[in-house]
């Protein structure tokens, strides 16, 4: 049997894990099994309604039918993959070892709380990443060159961008001009150059929030496959605006 | 030659898989598998495309499908649900030059209003290269998603130890 | 490359005199950012920047390189760069703490402006067609020393631009065979590894992901790789050509 306060305890915690783990990017379906999966391990039934900015749960105690009402904001996370299956495997462990509510929020704190991958590693990753793209696309040892150190101008820049916490959108458009400016310097030398400018921006690409949309929309969580699905789409013309700006500049090269 | 071909194609897979999964902060166990599911899902294709003459959506639903089964079994060996392997694995995959060129085809549309021909030249242009863009997009996602709903009892309970 | 010799001749024949206005001013402000960092000798120096980087993108690539193919892009290039200093002389984000550190390295960065021409003249080209102090090249050289002598707290985005410059520079050298802009690459490559390490490696926690080693390792990696590519050019460049 569990007290009142457990219960509301219990349903404030699931209630700020299912948003954490929407907010770092976990596309519903998962989000919605891990919070049962939890609530199962307390003998609770937990029953979600999932949107793009906020979770609203009701916890019902199977024994003694009582309920409780939970509504939260999605925060505002980076995309993190990490907590991602961590969270995931907290909450298998969870169901099998039967953690108390103490061990299982600090371990929860835990995870959030570990460091995230470093930018600088990330930097230079992402440069190989979009130079090794470059050279997939049929761009030669130049071009991948110039793309290398256009990635990273233009992801240093989006990172300082984000760190500062400015607009989505306004960060998208700025490092994708930046980006493709860069790399149209390719213009100048006999070389594979639009290759160079197509491939410098797609760094930018929001792979997680498409994916993701498209798998919740094949698994019938279609409101929050199309919001992300629409979130993405924008930030896509956000990066075909700031391309647009370059590509205006130097069209009458590439036609 | 071919199975040079091959490779370096996997290779660079790799190398972009790699760079593009760090941005959405995998677990570092994961980086290998990662890896090794870009690099056989890129050269799956390119194999497809380049000798057997399948077409770009086509072979992006089977390399979606390779990509897909891979990190369901890769997957239980590391603890990583199933899209921490395969979103990053299918990054590279992402047709840039299709979106590029629908960018273009999009600017230089409306720079040449007056000019009929050249407008219906480049329309053509923007609606079919939108449409191989969205549809291989769709086929990725939908060939790596296809072995969740065939599995689904190993697929969600990957990350159990 | 005619055109590239032929800009660059009708450029310094019509602006000789300015330039070397330009490079008093420059020289007066380092010295005095060096002996007296005051904040208004700070402050000067930022709109010096300003000055000279629009100057380069408009005088020089806008006005006096119109014959060359994409001199637009080249001048929104610079441009960006001359935005990036107002932004700086705005916000005051880099501070011109001085740092001890890196000063053989940074004076010889100093001195590269004035190297480079003599260059041109060791390899018998005559003025006006010759590189001078005010181009492109060896104001990124000059603004790396700088930014190296007072490498407390830089704009890493400005050096990351000019990083992209260097590398273009040595792919020039191959396309149209500047052998003065290697004294620009090789340049580069030490203040990048030293600026990146300043900036992020200072301030590793006890647990980063992954380890902070395996970062540095990266890093080394990358400059390396710069370096090598470097080199293969260089010998390629010195191998007389059949």
């Amino acid at each position: 049997m569990k007290t009142s306060e457990s219960l509301l305890s219990i349903g404030k915690f699931i209630a700020e894990y299912s948003a954490h783990l929407m907010g770092a990017g976990v596309h519903t379906s998962r989000v919605v099994r891990n919070s049962k999966r939890i609530g199962e391990a307390f003998g609770l039934d937990v029953k979600l309604g999932v949107f793009h900015k906020n979770i609203i749960l009701t916890i019902i105690d199977k024994e003694t039918n009582e309920a409780c009402n939970e509504v939260i904001d999605i925060p505002a996370h980076p995309i993190s993959f990490e907590h991602n299956s961590e969270l995931s495997a907290l909450s298998w462990e969870a169901l099998d070892n039967h953690l108390s509510l103490e061990e299982l929020t600090e371990k929860y704190r835990k995870i959030v709380s570990a460091p995230m991958i470093h930018p600088l590693f990330v930097l230079l990753l992402v440069g190989f990443a979009n130079a090794s793209f470059c050279k997939l696309f049929g761009g030669d040892l130049i071009s991948m060159g110039i793309v290398f150190s256009a990635t990273i101008t233009g992801f240093y820049l989006k990172q300082q961008m984000q760190k500062k916490k400015m607009n989505h959108y306004i960060v998208f458009i700025v490092s994708a001009f930046v980006a493709s400016l860069c790399a149209s310097t390719a213009l100048i030398f006999d070389t594979t150059s639009e290759i160079a400018m197509a491939t410098s921006v797609l760094y930018l690409v929001p792979g997680v929030p498409l994916i993701n949309g498209v798998i919740d929309v094949v698994e019938g969580y279609v409101l929050t496959g199309f919001a992300r699905l629409t979130e993405a789409s924008l930030l896509i013309v956000s990066i075909a605006i700031g391309l647009s700006f370059t590509l205006l500049m130097v069209k009458n090269s590439l036609i | 030659m071919i199975a040079l071909d091959i490779l370096t194609d996997g290779f660079f897979a790799a190398v972009a898989g790699i760079g593009f999964g760090a941005i959405s902060d995998p677990p570092l166990r994961a980086f290998k598998m990662i890896a090794i599911l870009a690099a056989l899902g890129h050269a799956c294709r390119f194999c497809l495309m380049t000798y057997l003459g399948v077409d770009i959506a086509t072979a992006s639903l089977f390399a979606g499908l390779i990509i897909g089964f891979g990190s369901l079994w890769l997957g239980k060996k590391v603890y990583c649900p199933m899209t921490v392997l395969y979103i990053p694995a299918l990054l590279p995959m992402i047709p840039g030059k299709f979106a590029y060129n629908m960018v273009f085809s999009l600017i230089m549309c409306l720079q040449n209003m007056n000019d009929p021909e050249q407008l219906d030249k480049f329309m053509g242009m923007f609606f079919s290269n939108t449409l191989i863009a969205s549809t291989v997009i769709f086929m990725l996602a939908v060939g790596a998603t296809f072995p969740m709903f065939l599995l689904p009892y190993r697929a969600f309970s990957l990350t159990r130890h | 490359m005619e055109i590239f010799w032929r800009t660059i001749a009708y450029y310094n024949s019509a602006t000789w005199i300015l330039q070397i206005v330009i490079i008093l001013i420059g020289i007066a402000l380092t010295a005095l950012l060096i002996s007296k960092p005051r904040p208004w000798v700070k402050m000067a120096m930022k709109f010096y920047m300003i000055g000279l980087y629009g100057w380069i993108s408009i005088i020089y690539y806008y006005i006096y390189c119109e014959e060359r193919s994409y001199n637009g892009v080249m001048a929104m290039f610079w441009g960006v760069m001359a935005i990036i200093w107002i932004w700086d002389a705005i916000t005051g984000y880099t501070t011109f703490e001085r740092t001890h550190k890196y000063d053989i390295l940074s004076y010889i960065l100093l001195a590269m402006p004035f190297i480079y021409p003599l260059v041109s003249l060791a390899r018998g080209l005559s003025f006006p067609e010759m590189t001078s102090p005010v181009m492109p090249c060896s104001v990124v050289v000059f603004t790396i020393g700088l930014l190296l002598l007072f490498a407390h707290k830089v704009n890493m985005f400005l050096v990351l631009f000019l990083c992209h410059w260097s590398l273009i520079g040595l792919s020039k050298t191959y396309f149209f065979q500047i052998p003065e802009d290697f004294l620009l690459a090789s340049a580069t490559i030490p203040g990048l590894y030293l600026f990146f390490r300043e900036y992020f490696l200072n301030n590793l926690h006890a647990d980063t992901k992954p380890k902070a080693k395996y970062i540095n390792w990266l890093l080394i990696t990358v400059c390396v790789g710069l370096a090598i590519l470097l080199t293969t050019t260089m010998f390629l460049e010195l191998v007389p050509k059949n």
